[in-house]
């Protein structure tokens, strides 16, 4: 029986049903039942998402730093004069910059971090040297390469 | 009932099929594994081969023969999956398994090696150099493109890495006479990029294929190119300029690309090379199923927009097993170079059949 339906009868038959909350005593505490439920579960389902959330976030966060963090001091230690390495770094701190404010469930933040990551590659690789972001705390499945 | 879209059914061509008839050459023998890559000097003098036994090979003409004239075997420690020549002839860039790239550079008929690039995570497919041989292309499994810039030096400078494929990328290669690079993937498309504001971005995807998309090549004009897939078909591709007559519109001003044509029905099986010559603008392909196709364009009322493609010679069993690689000499008319896993090159010569 839907709730709609429940009012009408009340106004219909006003007290005069003696049974009526005998009779309703299942539905309406079906009804409570599923109120409870319902928050209860919500709050439940927002703590694990908030957690998911914010675990993914340090994730991304912690690497998007490391670039960026990386790009700043190569571009503090270098000299205008090796105008390549100085416009990656300003691409990647760009980049960085924009990164923080995405919108978290848009698909320009994966496009975003890829290119980022596309910039330290060239980074590296005009510095000449080999280094890489690995999330050692997390996720250890990641860094196994093969 | 002809279920290929660009192909005229025979009985409605009035005119006589020209056939031609592929003749094999010359079997040259020397790698000790299946051979991956083949590769034409701009000269056409030498050729360049290189395979699973980690070695490049450098073949050239003496008398009639042609015989290996160089191995160069200290470069890398795995597979060499391809060898391309810069415009000059005076480099050749060698991709591996190993996650390398090696640059040779010739000097008085002696290869030594003048560069490694690192920086691909693992294997690297493919490489191409621009048509000025001021930039040299790599791809590799781990899905990036890569643009490397000579420097007056013959240092490699790498100006952009790019990952917009979503999978493994096959292929790299240049427009003939502009900066634009074509790439095609195991994502099933092919991916072109252009220099925008001092760096390097994707401009277009071509999607169509239904599988993976093996190699590229463009025609003389580099306002076609044309696709080869393990869907077992062709697509050519036509560029469509801003202001383009047929009003195709182009969105930034930028050319947009369309399929025009699609051949199938010929090969079986995955088509792992394709050859746009220049010199005849005939199309040969290579394919898993050991076979070797010439396909010719058949004059047709709208030629830009709708060309027909017609099939003028077919070799089965060209080779023993999986035929990798194909490629026409950018000099002489109806010279082809194939190579295959069963280890050995051939060379092809197509002639006009006699009436």
């Amino acid at each position: 029986m839907t709730k709609g339906s429940l009012v009408k009868m009340k106004t219909n038959c006003d007290d005069t049903d003696i049974f009526h909350s005998v009779t309703m005593t299942e539905d309406v505490s079906w009804q409570e039942g599923y109120k409870v439920g319902l928050s209860e579960g919500n709050k439940k389902g927002f703590l694990e998402g908030y957690g998911l959330g914010a675990i993914k976030g340090i994730e991304l966060g912690a690497e998007v730093g490391f670039y960026t963090g990386y790009a700043a001091s190569v571009l503090n230690k270098h000299s205008s004069s090796e105008s390549r390495i100085a416009k990656v770094c300003e691409a990647i701190l760009d980049l960085g910059k924009d990164f923080l404010n995405l919108d978290p469930t848009s698909e320009e933040l994966s496009l975003n971090l890829s290119k980022i990551k596309g910039k330290f590659k060239q980074l590296t690789s005009l510095l000449g040297i080999h280094i890489e972001y690995n999330s050692t705390e997390t996720n250890t499945d990641k860094i196994i390469t093969f | 009932m002809f279920p290929f879209q660009g192909i005229v059914h025979t009985q409605t061509v009035k005119r006589l099929k020209e056939m031609h008839t592929l003749t094999e050459v010359e079997t040259l023998s020397g790698h000790s594994d299946r051979v991956w890559c083949v590769s034409w000097s701009p000269n056409g003098s030498l050729l360049a081969s290189c395979g699973g036994d980690k070695s490049i090979r450098i073949w050239g003409k003496e008398g009639e023969k042609w015989i290996c004239k160089s191995i160069l075997t200290d470069g890398h420690t795995r597979t060499v999956r391809s060898v391309s020549w810069s415009p000059c002839g005076m480099y050749l860039a060698a991709a591996s398994f190993d996650a390398t790239t090696s640059v040779w550079s010739r000097k008085a008929g002696e290869f030594e090696c003048l560069a490694t690039l690192e920086g691909h995570e693992n294997e690297v497919k493919s490489t191409s150099w621009a048509c000025t041989g001021n930039l040299l292309a790599t791809c590799s499994r781990d899905k990036s493109v890569w643009i490397w810039e000579v420097t007056a030096d013959e240092e490699f400078e790498c100006a952009s890495v790019m990952s917009t494929h979503t999978q493994d990328v096959k292929r790299v290669k240049w427009h003939p006479n502009k900066e634009i690079l074509a790439s095609c993937s195991y994502d099933d498309t092919v991916r072109l990029y252009r220099e925008q504001a001092d760096d390097w971005e994707c401009f277009t995807t071509l999607k169509g294929h239904s599988s993976t998309v093996w190699a590229i090549d463009f025609d003389k004009t580099g306002s076609r190119l044309a696709s080869c897939s393990a869907d077992a078909t062709v697509k050519i591709w036509q560029e469509y300029e801003p202001g383009n007559p047929e009003c195709v519109a182009t969105p930034d001003n930028v050319s947009t690309w369309k399929c025009v044509c699609t051949i199938g029905g010929y090969h079986e099986r995955a088509i792992y090379d394709i050859s746009w010559s220049h010199l005849s603008g005939l199309l040969a392909t290579s394919s898993g199923d050991d076979s070797l196709c010439i396909f010719s364009e058949i004059h047709s009322s709208d030629s830009r927009n709708q060309p027909q493609f017609e099939l003028v010679a077919r070799v089965r069993g060209a080779h023993s097993q999986d035929v990798n690689c194909t490629v026409w000499s950018p000099t002489e008319e109806g010279l082809l170079a194939s190579c295959s896993d069963d280890g050995t090159i051939k060379l092809w010569k197509l002639e006009r059949d006699e009436k």
